[in-house]
């Protein structure tokens, strides 16, 4: 009886403890620097924000895409990080929105706006890509970051 | 039982108390907890998983992929119950299956399938809510609650 209950004991502090040595290993952060291959559209305002967003270590990856009023930015959060979501996300919010008082910031944690994001940077890189396309993308994802149920 | 009580019984039962409480198998209650621990977990990765899912292949967001979930969850609990899976997991499991949003599911299906020789209007119709019906009935009353509460809150506490 006494091993059995050492075994559980065994199990269940690996089982708890096991998961709890990795988090930083956030050297391969993906960030697509968009160098602006397309001229017409200045994503200038959007890799600036994504180095400064980037500087934290709580991030694991970002996406941002803007046009001449708004920026949207999107980014994935460490899972050990995530217990402190609300005010992490306050606290980048409040930060983009000091560095761009010009714009209208749209800022997110969620999975589903990053990968919006990710499609709409992938399209802004080709070549037929024009403003109203990239006002309409922007104007849905952020329909959908406001959506509630 | 309280001490009070207990002084109040005759010799004779408090022997037999004494002798039930010998005999009686003692409850595995870690092991059990382990068992409803694991299972629970599980029960929440495969809705993560159907979370996920919505996410990446429909339009929910994290924010609005959780009702879809819950009803996907539902739905597949409601079957497992049908075909009698689900009787299995929760004499194996517990807790670990009841308190998950399948147990849900699991409430109502058998609680038709329990009253279906009564026929189906009284028998089906009456008692598919026996269980699951206070669990609405709580949950959209303080609902209401909570959201009058914020509502007066958040309109007349001028925040």
């Amino acid at each position: 009886m006494n091993r059995k209950k050492a075994i559980i004991t065994v199990s269940l502090f690996f089982l708890l403890f096991g998961c709890g040595t990795d988090s930083n290993t956030d050297q391969n952060k993906q960030d697509t620097p968009i160098t602006g291959s397309n001229k017409l559209i200045d994503q200038q305002p959007s890799a600036d924000a994504k180095e400064m967003i980037n500087k934290h270590e709580e991030i694991s990856a970002i996406k941002a895409v803007n046009n001449s009023e708004t920026i949207v930015v999107a980014v994935k959060v460490n899972h050990s990080e995530r217990f402190t979501l609300k005010s992490l996300r306050k606290k980048m919010e409040k930060e983009l929105k000091d560095s761009f008082p010009k714009l209208d910031v749209e800022f997110s944690t969620d999975l589903k706006i990053f990968l919006e994001l990710e499609k709409l940077e992938e399209e802004i890189q080709a070549d037929h890509f024009t403003e109203d396309k990239l006002d309409k993308g922007l104007k849905e994802i952020i329909k959908l970051s406001k959506e509630q149920t | 039982m309280t001490d009070k009580k207990k002084k109040k019984l005759p010799p004779d039962a408090l022997k037999y108390q004494a002798f039930q409480q010998q005999r009686e198998v003692k409850r595995p209650l870690l092991k059990n907890c382990l068992k409803a621990f694991l299972v629970g977990g599980f029960i929440c990765l495969i809705g993560q998983l159907i979370s996920t899912f919505y996410i990446y292949y429909f339009n929910f967001t994290e924010q609005t992929a959780g009702n879809p979930t819950t009803a996907t969850l539902i739905f597949l609990t409601m079957l497992l119950t049908g075909f009698g899976v689900y009787d299995r997991i929760g004499q194996f499991a517990g807790a670990g299956s009841a308190v998950p949003v399948t147990g849900f599911g699991n409430a109502v299906i058998s609680a038709a399938i329990e009253h279906k020789t009564e026929g189906f209007i009284l028998g089906v119709g009456g008692n598919i809510f026996k269980i699951a019906g206070p669990v609405i009935v709580y949950g959209v009353f303080s609902a209401f609650i909570v959201a009058l509460i914020k509502t007066i809150i958040l309109e007349w506490g001028g925040f």
